[in-house]
């Protein structure tokens, strides 16, 4: 009997545990945050340009009633993800091959470290120019925003790789492609992982600028209109869904990684 | 005909001041089939580069050596390498998995691979550990991965560097018992890096001592004629000890003498 009782606590204790580390610290940090917004506009600035919480909260329930907010949402994050995914799919191996081989590298760097400069909104006004007002304009721009994050961490990743884990692996036979898929590629994934991260912000930042300047729906297009017809409730719902969905987008990459990649040792 | 042969084999660095740095010169040794090497010396002598060459890692500058009659050149999976630290070892891999590692570049079939795999792992006393990561096991459980994995390719030969230079004393201990046996079981040929005298001479059926660096090179072997238990307070194990001890002692103190350290 005694037992079953110490077994009880003890589930018990994990549960509440797990709740309290797990989703309360979040829970109060957003409530403090939503807090500190309404005293902040109801005693200290007083404006309509400044909208409370509540006043907010409402406008993007109305938006999502009907069906606004959602349009403008999933505008965004497609080219994000397509954008973000395209580009790390061309980072990863770019920036393997760069840490894997010290002639590439020095064929290749002079572009990247070129490039990495000019900064995506830098170049909206080409990407119009060249695209045209449609999609593939903006997922360039993703493209070329993440990119360069992703190729510079993965080839970090290789140069760190130790020698002795290299040698091991030619010592047992390996090929010039299995040291390339099977040493350099997974001891890498940290690093990779870490510049998809950081990429994945950029995203976000990238994406609201391309928008303002041309696209039928976005979240950046929803701040534009907002501006032009002074629809401050308008630009705070954007903003607040940017914020939330960056959270959540980083939250769940972040998941992904603990549930498949955590064998690499990825630092979340 | 022997095993493995170096003849003349020297190697030099160039360092960053341009200068140019002997770390072995004149290498001659010849290895049996099926005999426990162990190579003696103080550190800087170069010994690793001996292992490093052997292995195929680098190139030497003059000589060359000869694995059953053919010129080596570059790596190959005859030639196993057990490295000193953990940093060999892929994180991302179990136990297991570390161990199947050479026979999955051959692309065996997981038939095959799998139960061989299990086969080595218990062969080093790892059984029960197959599904854990090298980061949840202790130092001496990392060496046996390295050397179930260099194993289970079924190398010509294997080469150790140091294998047990960082772990505790009781470790080692027990780790070189278990190579004894391991050694005894597999009939494998062994090339067996320290600068430890007690574990050149618990370990080998020939001792090999380096003269001292830069730009070492053998001075002389050593048969160790003793069974499989061999206590450091048996006499022929002190005699042993103190000849050994005599030749490096010799090394180091003229090693001292030089200022300089090789790279």
């Amino acid at each position: 009997m005694s037992t079953f009782a110490v077994t009880t606590i003890h589930v018990k204790t994990t549960w509440a545990f797990r709740l309290a580390s797990g989703i309360l610290p979040y829970l109060v940090s957003f409530s403090a945050l939503f807090i500190a917004w309404h005293l902040a506009s109801i005693y200290l600035v007083k404006s309509i340009l400044f909208p409370p919480p509540i006043e907010v909260f409402v406008k993007a329930w109305e938006l999502l009633r009907s069906g606004d907010l959602e349009i403008d949402m999933l505008a965004s994050l497609q080219r994000i993800f397509l954008g973000f995914f395209l580009g790390s799919a061309l980072g990863i191996p770019i920036g393997l091959t760069i840490g894997s081989f010290a002639s590439v590298r020095r064929l290749v760097e002079p572009w990247t470290e070129f490039l990495r400069f000019i900064p995506a909104t830098a170049l909206i006004t080409i990407a119009v120019i060249w695209f045209g007002i449609g999609e593939e304009g903006k997922v360039f721009l993703i493209v070329y925003t993440t990119i360069f994050i992703v190729i510079l961490n993965t080839a970090a990743g290789v140069a760190s790789i130790h020698k002795n884990m290299t040698r091991a692996a030619l010592a047992l036979g390996a090929t010039r492609w299995q040291m390339y898929t099977l040493v350099a590629l997974p001891a890498t994934v940290p690093f990779i992982l870490t510049g998809m991260r950081l990429a994945m912000a950029n995203s976000f930042t990238t994406i609201v600028a391309a928008e303002m300047i041309s696209a039928p729906h976005g979240l950046g297009v929803m701040l534009w209109n907002g501006r032009l017809f002074m629809l401050v409730d308008d630009i705070f719902v954007s903003l607040l869904t940017l914020g939330l969905l960056g959270f959540a987008a980083d939250r769940l990459f972040r998941m992904g990684i603990y549930r498949f990649a955590h064998r690499y040792g990825p630092v979340t | 005909m022997s095993l493995i042969r170096f003849s003349n084999v020297g190697k030099s660095y160039d360092t960053q001041s341009g200068r140019r740095v002997p770390a072995l010169r004149g290498f001659e040794l010849e290895l049996k089939r099926g005999e426990f090497f162990c190579l003696l010396g103080p550190s800087g002598c170069g010994k690793t580069t001996i292992l490093s060459l052997l292995a195929g890692f680098e190139a030497p500058t003059t000589g060359e050596i000869l694995l059953d009659g053919e010129p080596i050149s570059g790596t190959s999976r005859d030639r196993g390498v057990v490295f000193q630290g953990d940093n060999s070892l892929y994180s991302w891999l179990t136990a297991l998995e570390n161990i199947e590692f050479g026979l999955r570049l051959r692309r065996l079939p997981r038939k095959i691979y799998r139960p061989k795999a299990m086969e080595y792992l218990r062969l080093v006393g790892l059984d029960g550990q197959q599904d854990k990561y090298p980061a949840e096991l202790s130092g001496g459980m990392k060496q046996r991965i390295q050397v179930a994995r260099a194993l289970a390719n079924q190398p010509k030969i294997l080469l150790m560097d140091e294998p047990f230079g960082a772990l505790d004393a009781q470790t080692r201990a027990t780790m070189q018992r278990e190579l004894r046996q391991i050694w005894r079981a597999t009939e494998a040929s062994i090339f067996f890096i320290t600068h430890d005298i007690d574990e050149a001479i618990t370990l080998g059926s020939r001792v090999g001592i380096m003269s001292a660096g830069p730009g070492g090179t053998l001075q002389q072997v050593i048969e160790i004629e003793m069974g499989d238990e061999r206590s450091r307070s048996d006499l022929t194990y002190v005699d042993y000890y103190a000849r050994i001890e005599r030749a490096v002692g010799h090394e180091v103190n003229r090693a001292g003498k030089r200022i300089q350290e090789p790279v």
